[in-house]
């Protein structure tokens, strides 16, 4: 059975509206309905209750709002959309400045200050702008963190818990977050990025467009060492190819692999061995090192790498693998017709 | 369809240090809570909260060695208490589930030191602990499980969350073998987080009481062992029960108060009876999320009528959270492993201090122990965020006959 992925909406650092109110689809004033409900009613509190609607949260929905119109489509139910988002650093700024605020004057915290600290306000915030009452979950795996979502998400179809979900992710960076990732032994001289991915996952196409995209099949892993990285790489190439019906490993003509993960040259001359001959093996890179969004972006230019490159061969597969310092996501994804 | 089977479990819990004495202590009806003795509550409103007694203390390392602490005890429990032999034969098929409201606890312990000492030395360069998933990977490593991997962080639902993806894996051939649960830690900063949102209680925790003020927090571990059946009966293995069903929804209203009419709860109730293919009427026990706070308690109980309608009164209900408080998102593990053991031993905790009935929550709120045969029972976790999670367990039992007649909800080894 197919995931269809139906659209695509992306934050890159360029495109931030920082110091913007930003506000979810509709008019350029008011938010939607839904999330005023759950604001303060008095007009006067309106905007300073908006600024509530911290930078992790307008991230989150601005991906999802992109995706959307990027599908397509309007007043459907959302009773049975889902929302499924990986993140590795989760609400940075918020959680240091609930914390400094606690370490100040426990009793006055602002309210607002904590909820916004949890790691899944982005779902919620997300769910609320877009009135989605089907599954929601928030995931960390490190840099795996969206491809886990997706993976996820996947499954939900599969099994019929949704119709349709929004599955990505967010990273949001802040000062305070960049000291702890340099004195956790990362490089100082690392760029970090930050942003915003969600694809909008369908179980079977509603023929508003066609889909971007489609994936077949997920396998994920962790490993532990460079021979469970290259174990695990063979198992999921094995598995990824058992598991769907009718689809050989000789089918597979691209493999994708993320950039991030440190990799020996000798662990991937013998990761290379693993795949048939004549198969083209591509990496892409994005600006900065987007941690757990890398997933889900690769997956979003996989599918666009399969649309335009490969346009005059429908039926080429590529297997994606996201590999992080522990774990492996993998899918196989082709084109949707 | 593949069964998912309870075949291990393992607690750190404010009862102590064991998944007998998490029991035990349930089924006293005991109140667990005390003054907070981890960090200095002079400045805060509220001083009540469950601690994890002995072993590890305020003063014994950063939060994230107690972190470890917890689950590498709970873990190597519910290892041992399924007799799963280790190394398994195909490490892929061992995943590691957990879930947890603060998973990169480790950032605590960062501002923490530098405001203590004003460099920026965390203790540690590894880059593996850095991430909020850590703790999750460390016991993959432990074990030797190379499966999916990750840490769910719905807030409240997280270990709910964690335990029916773990089962869903499993049920989906993804793998063979799964360490699920949660932990989660009594920090002052969440502590404050749920003060300030007057939430909390120096009292009782009363839930579902007509006099309920709130809760206090609790921390620990709980981790399951979970099995695809017939690989835990090819190893004759012995079980608690089976994971029948789960349920999510989200009640996309209010990122902190939960939907005053229960409709995203009843979606998620309903999810999980469909999932698990039963009836309403089918269902023995509810372990409530019952957080003792005057909205959840309401809201719990209209989503609870929503779905079982007139049969709603005849179902017992009972709450955990006034015995071994809110342990955050480790609270879902907790109150899967007592739903887990109330049908192994058919016996269901009391919900403690409930004294004076609501005619807001008029269910069958159960506030001594009691004796009852169930087939089913659901377990429920809402969450910050409108994050719904329900699971539906199933107990397992063969008809035995004896001196004294047929028993019911004995633990049995597969053959």
């Amino acid at each position: 059975m197919m995931v269809f992925v139906s659209g695509t909406g992306v934050v890159l650092p360029e495109n931030v509206p920082d110091n913007n109110l930003l506000l979810p689809f509709g008019s350029p004033r008011r938010p939607h309905d839904t999330l005023l409900n759950s604001l303060p009613l008095e007009e006067k509190t309106l905007m300073r209750a908006l600024r509530r609607v911290s930078r992790y949260m307008r991230l989150a929905i601005q991906s999802a709002d992109a995706a959307r119109g990027d599908k397509g489509g309007n007043g459907e139910s959302c009773d049975d959309l889902g929302v499924l988002l990986g993140t590795t650093l989760g609400p940075s700024r918020e959680i240091l400045l609930f914390e400094e605020s606690v370490y100040k004057q426990p009793q006055f915290v602002n309210p607002f200050t904590f909820a916004t600290a949890t790691f899944n306000v982005c779902a919620g915030a997300l769910a609320i702008a877009m009135g989605a009452r089907g599954a929601c979950s928030v995931l960390t795996a490190e840099l795996c963190s969206t491809a886990y979502a997706v993976a996820y998400a996947t499954e939900l179809l599969k099994l019929g818990s949704s119709r349709a979900i929004l599955a990505g992710g967010v990273e949001e960076l802040s000062a305070g977050m960049k000291e702890y990732l340099d004195a956790g032994g990362y490089d100082s001289t690392e760029v970090w990025s930050e942003g915003a991915i969600t694809l909008f996952l369908e179980a079977k196409g509603n023929g508003l467009r066609e889909p971007c995209g489609a994936i077949l099949e997920t396998a994920s892993v962790s490993y532990h060492t460079p021979k469970d990285l290259l174990q695990g790489i063979k198992y999921c190439w094995s598995a990824l190819h058992s598991r769907t019906p009718g689809v050989n490993n000789v089918d597979t003509k691209i493999i994708v692999f993320n950039g991030n993960a440190p990799i020996s040259p000798e662990v991937a001359d013998e990761v290379v061995n693993v795949f048939p001959e004549n198969v083209l093996i591509i990496s892409f890179m994005w600006p900065g090192d987007p941690i757990g969004l890398v997933g889900a972006f690769d997956i979003a230019a996989s599918f666009y790498e399969l649309s335009t490159t490969f346009r005059h061969e429908p039926a080429t597969r590529l297997v994606y693998f996201c590999v992080g310092f522990h774990t492996i996501v993998s899918f196989l994804l082709c084109h949707p017709s | 369809m593949r069964l998912v089977a309870v075949t291990g479990i393992g607690v750190v819990s404010p009862m102590g240090w064991g998944k007998d004495v998490f029991w035990n202590g349930l089924i006293k009806g005991r109140d667990f809570g005390g003054q907070v003795t981890y960090f200095d509550t002079t400045r805060h409103r509220y001083q009540k909260a469950a601690e994890v007694p002995g072993k590890v203390g305020a003063n014994d390392g950063p939060h994230y060695s107690r972190m470890r602490r917890f689950t590498e005890f709970a873990a190597r429990e519910a290892i041992e208490d399924s007799q799963l032999e280790l190394p398994i034969s195909c490490p892929q098929a061992g995943a590691v589930i957990l879930g947890s409201l603060l998973p990169n606890v480790q950032i605590i312990d960062f501002l923490r030191n530098k405001r203590n000492s004003g460099n920026n030395n965390r203790g540690n360069s590894s880059l593996g602990l850095t991430v909020a998933s850590s703790f999750a990977h460390e016991l993959a490593r432990e074990f030797g499980f190379c499966g999916p991997c990750m840490i769910i962080c719905t807030a409240c639902a997280s270990s709910t969350n964690a335990i029916g993806h773990a089962a869903s894996l499993i049920r989906q051939g993804r793998c063979e073998i799964a360490l699920c649960g949660g932990a989660d830690l009594l920090t002052e900063a969440i502590h404050a987080g749920f003060g300030v949102l007057h939430t909390l209680t120096n009292g009782p925790c009363r839930p579902f009481d007509h006099t309920r003020e709130g809760f206090f927090l609790g921390e620990g571990a709980a981790i399951l062992v979970l099995e695809e059946m017939e690989y835990a009966k090819s190893r004759g293995a012995s079980i608690y029960g089976f994971i029948a069903g789960y349920g999510l929804s989200n009640d996309a209203y209010h990122l902190s108060a939960p939907h005053p009419e229960g409709e995203g709860a009843a979606k998620a109730i309903s999810a999980a009876l469909v999932d698990a293919g039963i009836r309403a009427d089918d269902v023995g026990y509810i372990n409530a999320h019952g957080t003792g706070t005057t909205l959840n308690d309401a809201a719990e109980t209209k989503a609870i009528k929503k779905v079982f309608g007139e049969h709603a009164r005849l179902i017992p209900v009972s709450s955990n959270k006034s015995a071994f408080g809110h342990a955050q998102g480790a609270t879902g593990a907790f109150e899967a492993v007592a739903t887990i053991l109330s049908l192994y031993h058919s016996h269901i905790p009391p919900t403690v201090n409930f004294e004076h009935p609501d005619p807001a929550c008029d269910l069958d709120i159960v506030s001594r122990p009691r004796n009852a045969r169930l087939g089913f029972a659901l377990s429920n976790s809402f969450a910050f965020g409108g994050a719904n999670a329900v699971l539906v367990f199933k107990a397992v039992f063969r008809r035995e006959t004896s001196d004294d007649g047929i028993r019911f909800g004995n633990r049995r080894r597969l053959t």
